[in-house]
């Protein structure tokens, strides 16, 4: 059973699972960073996977369809950010209501458009192409692992490191530090607070866009009903259990991943699927706890320490 | 007093209403422009939406039928945002309420009237225990309790799957369900030609001890002043972990003994394979009515004539009903948005405080 090609196998899916994970916790950083808790990764990814699925069927042009699906993760986030900041409205509810207005609106559409409620096979939706990588393919156990994947997958990694270049390297990126940390002294050296964080919104948009595009037209190749199945948030939990610090963020993501292939490539050995299926939630739970536990204990020592100073 | 002033007062007293109102007409203007412009038949999904649920008794009664779920899932989350928690695992403690309704009403055998009671209660607990987890590690551990509350829900969902697909099912049926539950253990029917059932008393006693216990009894007190200001309870001695945690257990309990009353009165056996959503809709519920029990029959009703009326819109237009969840998510974005109709009401103060005779 532990053989060599289950083990090819395993690791092969935990990359390939990682994606939508990576991009929303990548996505979910930037608005953490400026300061927001968005909770509409789950939507937003929702949505523009219909997007993605549905403009590369019509345009019959892959980076159109990428476009769309960018452009609509990207709106709704923005709509988010402008609900809850500029007209005041409680970020979680405006979250959650979101999440549930992707679900209604995703279906809604494809009803509209191919008649049917479940899926968009019917539509000549197009996939990113796999690619693989010269040299590291043919290496025996590596290529078959690294190499092959979704182009969107290879993105999603350079994400991690275009997202910690721009939060730690660039003015914007401190910029949007700054609005996090204080608003105020952000304010009082002159930063548009209100525009950075709709800013991070938008960007949030973008990248959990390219995870949900990744979901309908790479992972499948069509878009079906509530599809992300609660990726947004799994991602949104590995970015919290870092505490919001790119490369740890994308090694959570990785072993939530792990989990999530563990649970679907033991599927194919006849065990009964359910209680697999519940297991990358009930970890994320865990490991909610966990990690809470260990943050606390950390303050805490903190505390007694100021003590200790103290006196 | 002019007439104008007089009717400025009274906008004025009562603009909370008038922005609800309005955060509603918004949304379903804007889905509706949306429809007219997709829909061949615009026309006909207004009439459906509005005038189908009216049309015959067996549509109304759908109205009754569905406010009974909606309304404990209001209830439930009345008593979770009382205490100022956003813990939405009312949906899971609504779906896995229904596997162990189905589990007593297969396994147990009690005389009629006290079998439905047991289930109820037990059902209830479950529900209570369920909503209970994300609570508590909220409290204890500051875990994120809208993310773990749904990861719950999503471990019920495919708790209550396996227990369906792998334990309670009866093979000779074409799809995963149960065998149907045996006539001791169902609600009567109450209403000839409906579905109508007797769950509709026990949601008026519910929605009635709710109230009771919120508005009238020291613990409901309790419950409101560590959601609405915890540092200053504390500080008059209230213990708000508790009231917290035993705020959303009754919230859990009544989404529980939803999911039970639901299964026993309507389905009459266990298919559920999907999230069925009511959490979601108790929110939307819980915020209209202003955490108020009292208000959520009411704004339950809405919700349902609303549903119905998106059902027969999908059966008889060619617009799916999920144009209702939109106008749902939308309603509840716009209430929530406190900036909506600000400067409207700020302009009215002044106005009202210029004429002279000062605001009320």
């Amino acid at each position: 059973m532990f053989s060599i090609s289950f083990l090819t196998s395993l690791l092969f899916s935990t990359i390939r699972l990682s994606t939508p994970l990576i991009f929303s916790s990548m996505g979910g950083l930037i608005t953490r960073k400026s300061g927001s808790n968005n909770i509409a990764l789950e939507g937003t990814m929702l949505i523009s996977a219909m997007a993605g699925a549905v403009f590369s069927a019509y345009a019959q042009n892959l980076f159109i369809g990428l476009l769309g699906a960018m452009m609509s993760g990207l709106l709704i986030s923005v709509f988010m950010g402008f609900m809850s900041l500029k007209m005041s409205a409680d970020m979680t509810l405006t979250g959650i209501s979101i999440n549930r207005l992707a679900d209604g609106l995703t279906i809604f559409i494809i009803f509209l458009l191919v008649g049917d409620k479940g899926t968009t096979i019917k539509l000549p939706s197009l996939t990113f192409p796999t690619v693989n990588i010269p040299i590291i393919q043919d290496i025996p156990f590596l290529g078959s692992v690294i190499s092959g994947h979704n182009l969107l997958t290879y993105v999603a990694f350079l994400v991690v490191v275009a997202v910690w270049f721009l939060i730690y390297k660039t003015p914007l990126g401190l910029q949007i530090r700054a609005v996090g940390e204080s608003e105020k002294a952000a304010e009082s050296v002159g930063i548009n607070v209100i525009g950075i964080k709709i800013l991070a919104f938008a960007l949030t948009g973008a990248i959990c866009s390219l995870g949900g595009a990744y979901m309908s037209m790479g992972y499948l190749s069509w878009f079906s009903a509530s599809m992300i199945a609660g990726r947004g948030f799994i991602g949104m939990s590995a970015m919290n259990l870092s505490n919001a610090r790119p490369f740890r963020t994308m090694f959570i993501a990785i072993m939530f991943a792990f989990v999530d292939a563990l649970a679907m490539t033991l599927q194919t050995l006849n065990l009964p699927a359910e209680p697999l299926q519940m297991l990358p939630y009930l970890i994320t739970i865990i490991a909610l706890i966990i990690f809470a536990k260990h943050d606390m204990a950390r303050e805490e020592k903190k505390k007694k320490e100021l003590l200790m100073a103290k006196e | 007093m002019s007439f104008t002033e007089k009717m400025r007062k009274t906008a004025i007293k009562y603009f909370e209403a008038i922005r609800v109102a309005f955060a509603v007409f918004l949304a379903i203007a804007i889905i509706m422009v949306v429809i007219f412009f997709v829909s061949d038949q615009p026309l006909d999904v207004l009439y459906w939406l509005v005038v189908g649920p009216v049309t015959t008794l067996r549509r109304f009664g759908t109205v009754i039928e569905l406010l009974i779920p909606l309304g404990f899932c209001g209830l439930g989350m009345c008593m979770m945002f009382q205490v100022n928690r956003f813990n939405m695992s009312c949906e899971g403690a609504f779906f896995i309420a229904g596997s162990a309704t189905a589990i007593l009403a297969l396994y147990l055998d009690l005389p009629p009237i006290i079998f439905p009671l047991v289930i109820i209660v037990v059902s209830a607990l479950v529900g209570g225990c369920v909503t209970i987890v994300p609570a508590y590690i909220n409290e204890k551990y500051k875990a994120h309790i809208v993310v773990s509350s749904i990861m719950l829900n999503y471990v019920l969902l495919y708790l209550g799957r396996f227990l369906l697909i792998h334990w309670l099912k009866d093979p000779t049926f074409s799809y995963n369900g149960t065998p149907f539950f045996p006539e001791n253990a169902l609600l009567t029917r109450i209403v000839p030609g409906t579905r109508i059932h007797t769950g509709i008393f026990i949601l008026i006693a519910a929605v009635i001890v709710t109230y009771i216990l919120l508005y009238k009894t020291k613990i409901g007190y309790n419950m409101r002043y560590s959601g609405q200001n915890a540092a200053f309870a504390r500080y008059v001695g209230i213990n708000t972990k508790k009231s917290i945690l035993s705020a959303q257990f009754i919230g859990g309990m009544l989404a529980g003994m939803g999911g039970a009353i639901e299964c026993m009165g309507i389905y009459q056996q266990l298919n559920w394979e999907v999230q069925l959503g009511y959490g979601f809709d108790g929110m939307l519920i819980a915020i209209i009515a202003k955490n108020n029990p009292l208000l959520v029959p009411v704004v339950a009703f809405i919700l349902s004539y609303l549903r119905t009326g998106g059902d027969l819109v999908n059966r008889m237009t060619d617009v799916p009903t999920e144009f209702v969840t939109v106008i749902q998510s939308l309603v509840v974005i716009f209430i929530a948005a406190k900036s909506l109709l600000a400067t409207t009401r700020h302009r009215m103060l002044i106005k009202d405080s210029m004429s002279g005779k000062g605001a009320n």
